[in-house]
């Protein structure tokens, strides 16, 4: 063996493994250089003319009919400006495409814009890859008049709000609510529930056990696997809350949070209620007809329909209350990404204002088990027909005003993956309440505390 | 004797040429990150996206040896080695051996052991998941003929490993069958034949022939079958749709530093989680090829 050769080639592969090792550090671009075509760069640095051809990239992980509608504004808009190309590129279903929006970062590779939730979009805030919006939205040419600002619910542009900056538009929007078979309760002769007891005593009334093996054949009600994910409806119902976005503290371990967890899980060891297990989704044993009530999202309402079987009747109501009566509202916004050129920029930000505009936004809708992000869009003639023919879909458009949508702290969802496993070992009767809680103060504080390091 | 050396010269530089390629993409694509990933643990405050990194320490190391989870994740996995690795041994040196006695239809047996392992793990998981179903699964339509009470197989947390051990063994099979089957053939007739003479019994020249002459091959299947079964992930993540099971009973480490990695976007937890994988499964191989060494022919 050459052994000059040899650890030539070893000093070879040691210097491209250096190579590799230095890194191109990852900056929001100033893209001056780049728009010498430009028409204006305004003092604010934005743009407000597109003159040049130019391409949005748009990250999405909308499937089937949602894509089908999304795809046709997207046409729609590029009628309207001909000078803009949306390409849309689907990117799987959220979590692929969170993943994927991580490793883009990484790689300087991120899209124009793109679908997210704000729980996700913290972390690209804080990094500063996140275009604020508020230049081009109080832009007199290309922004929105006070009137078409008020229009939007202010649930849903809080959501895109960080210290005063709009970060990001409402996109495409869902409640959390009830789902009940309508038969069993006019069977059984009871009101849909509005409180906490009334659910309960529905929840024991509707159980049915027909083969007596001690497990219920019909469930009275049915929550979805992850139920910590969603459980601020509940804590905030019992006047508490799950974290708090300027203190980063989490309230795992209150009063507040026993009582909700008291409710569910006693809900749960009765044997009335159980999380949706093997039917993976909450609203499968309800459309087949295995439960009387279930919990999820209006914008399950498409595929629910499509998988109930015949002399099923479902129907939804807001979720029941407690001590208050606060309505869990979520789905993603769509955030411009300060990576891109300012004619990119300013595309996807006329583009995001498009799909909000009450007519678009009432279009989605329409197509989708999604709500419109706009209060006017309910005065749209075919809308307003259209609900008129599935009142289902106007449960969500009711509780606009004490409607809520998630905290958004940098590593919210590990806390609450926590509280969802000592959750699990309640439910399992593995673990005790104010244990259980204990443990997820502690072991979540500390998740919230690491995600915080990079 | 100039003459020789450079032709040894030309040779070994035409070598390395061909390996080259392949070596280059190992570089980018394995060794690269592996050295990435390992100094990548030691980050305890740093900027994921900018790389720059404002301290180090071996911090991610006392997070993960001190993490619950992670030692739930450690005596899952083993569980499931010491499950999987002799099972799977067992059964495919026994199926390798009936297949080698030349009986009817050797070839179809064959594909049929072969076709688990050439089908996507998903695509299997949803299978198994059907025949697992609590509530329509073919298992317990089985279980409630013989008279039995429904069983919670894939809710039950105390059966989680148990299946991930059989849906492994299952579908590996295939392909340990083959390897065996190669080992098998390469054994000379005339051993046997002798062996007979002599008036050896099956079992004497199962365990004085076969078993010996096998051993290099056994001893390959061991080591891949254990590194192998230290790394199970796909298959929870799709038979427990993409969670880790009842009560995290199919938390593995693989999954562990999965989770970490991108549910959790603690990088370099998960980067520290994946060196302590790797040592321990050099710990283990070591062991084997110290074994190996002491008791295989060669």
């Amino acid at each position: 063996m050459n052994k000059q050769l040899l650890s030539l080639f070893l000093v070879l592969i040691l210097s491209l493994g250096l190579v590799g090792c230095k890194s191109n550090p990852v900056t929001p671009v100033d893209n001056n250089e780049k728009v010498d075509n430009a028409e204006e760069v305004k003092e604010d640095g934005i743009l407000t003319e597109i003159t040049n051809p130019t391409e949005v990239v748009f990250w999405h992980a909308m499937s089937g009919s949602n894509e089908e509608a999304l795809t046709n504004l997207a046409n729609k808009f590029m009628d309207e400006n001909p000078n803009i190309k949306i390409n849309l590129q689907f990117q799987g279903n959220y979590r692929e495409l969170f993943e994927k929006l991580m490793a883009a970062a990484k790689a300087n590779q991120l899209p124009t814009m793109t679908q997210i939730y704000s729980n996700r979009l913290s972390w690209y805030i804080e990094k500063g890859l996140v275009e604020n919006l508020n230049p081009y939205m109080e832009n007199e040419k290309v922004g929105l008049s006070k009137e078409e600002l008020a229009d939007y619910p202010a649930l849903f542009l809080d959501d895109g709000i960080w210290n005063g900056n709009q970060y990001a538009m409402p996109f495409n929007k869902s409640q959390m609510v009830l789902y009940y078979n309508v038969d069993m309760f006019k069977e059984a002769g009871i009101e849909v529930p509005k409180t906490w007891e009334e659910w309960k005593s529905a929840a024991e009334k509707l159980t049915k056990d027909t083969d007596g093996d001690g497990e219920p054949d019909v469930y009275g009600i049915v929550f979805a696997n992850n139920i910590s994910t969603d459980i601020a409806p509940w804590l905030k119902q019992a006047g508490g809350m799950t974290m708090n976005e300027d203190t980063n503290e989490l309230y795992f371990d209150t009063p507040e949070t026993a009582e909700a967890i008291e409710f569910l899980n006693g809900l749960i060891q009765s044997k009335v209620a159980r999380t949706a297990g093997e039917d993976k989704y909450a609203n499968v044993p309800l459309s087949q007809g295995r439960a009387a009530m279930c919990v999820a999202s209006t914008s399950a309402i498409s595929t629910i329909e499509k998988d109930t079987l015949e002399g099923v009747n479902l129907f939804a109501a807001p979720l029941p209350g407690h001590k208050t009566n606060d309505q869990l509202y979520y789905g993603t916004n769509v955030a411009v990404y300060n990576t891109a050129t300012p004619e990119e920029k300013l595309g996807a930000w006329l583009f995001s204002k498009f799909l909000s505009t009450p007519e678009n936004t009432a279009y989605l809708a329409q197509e989708t088990g999604y709500l419109p992000a706009r209060y006017s869009a309910r005065e749209i003639p075919e809308y307003k027909a259209y609900l008129e023919s599935a009142p289902i879909k106007a449960v969500g458009l009711e509780s606009f005003d004490i409607g809520f949508q998630g905290t958004r702290n940098i590593g919210g969802i590990n806390a609450l993956d926590v509280l969802g496993e000592e959750l699990d070992l309640v439910f399992a009767k593995e673990k005790s309440i104010p244990e259980a809680l204990k443990d997820a103060q502690e072991r979540g504080t500390r998740a919230l505390e690491e995600a915080r390091k990079n | 004797m100039k003459k020789i050396d450079k032709l040894r010269k030309s040779n070994t530089f035409k070598g390395l040429l061909y390996i080259f390629p392949a070596t280059l993409i190992l570089i980018v694509f394995k060794i690269y990150p592996i050295i990435k990933s390992f100094t990548m643990s030691f980050y305890t405050d740093f900027d994921y996206l900018s790389g720059e990194v404002y301290k180090r320490g071996l911090d991610n190391f006392q997070y993960v040896l001190r993490d619950p989870d992670f030692y739930l994740a450690l005596k899952n996995t083993f569980y499931f080695v010491l499950g999987a690795v002799p099972l799977s041994i067992i059964l495919s040196l026994g199926f390798a051996l009936l297949l080698n006695s030349n009986i009817k239809l050797n070839s179809f047996f064959r594909s049929i052991y072969f076709l688990p392992f050439v089908t996507s793990t998903a695509a299997l998981a949803i299978i198994w998941r059907w025949i697992f179903n609590g509530d329509y699964g073919l298992a317990n339509y089985m279980v409630l003929l013989l008279g039995g009470k429904k069983i919670k197989w894939l809710t039950d947390p105390s059966f989680t490993i148990p299946i991930l051990v059989l849906f492994n063994v299952w579908k590996g099979m295939g392909y340990k069958i083959i390897i065996f089957l190669a080992g098998l053939q390469n054994i000379d007739k005339k051993y046997y034949l002798s062996a007979k003479i002599d008036g050896a019994s099956k079992w004497n020249i199962f365990t004085n022939i076969t078993l010996p002459l096998l051993s290099p091959t056994l001893f390959f299947v061991s080591i891949t079958s254990v590194i192998g079964a230290f790394k199970i992930f796909d298959e929870v993540f799709v038979l427990y749709n993409t969670g880790t099971g009842p009560l995290k009973s199919g938390l593995t480490i693989v999954y562990y530093i999965f989770n970490k990695f991108y549910r959790h976007w603690q990088f370099s937890i998960s980067a520290a989680a994946a060196f302590v994988l790797f040592i321990i499964i050099l710990i283990f191989t070591l062991i084997q090829l110290k074994i190996g060494k002491t008791k295989s022919n060669y």
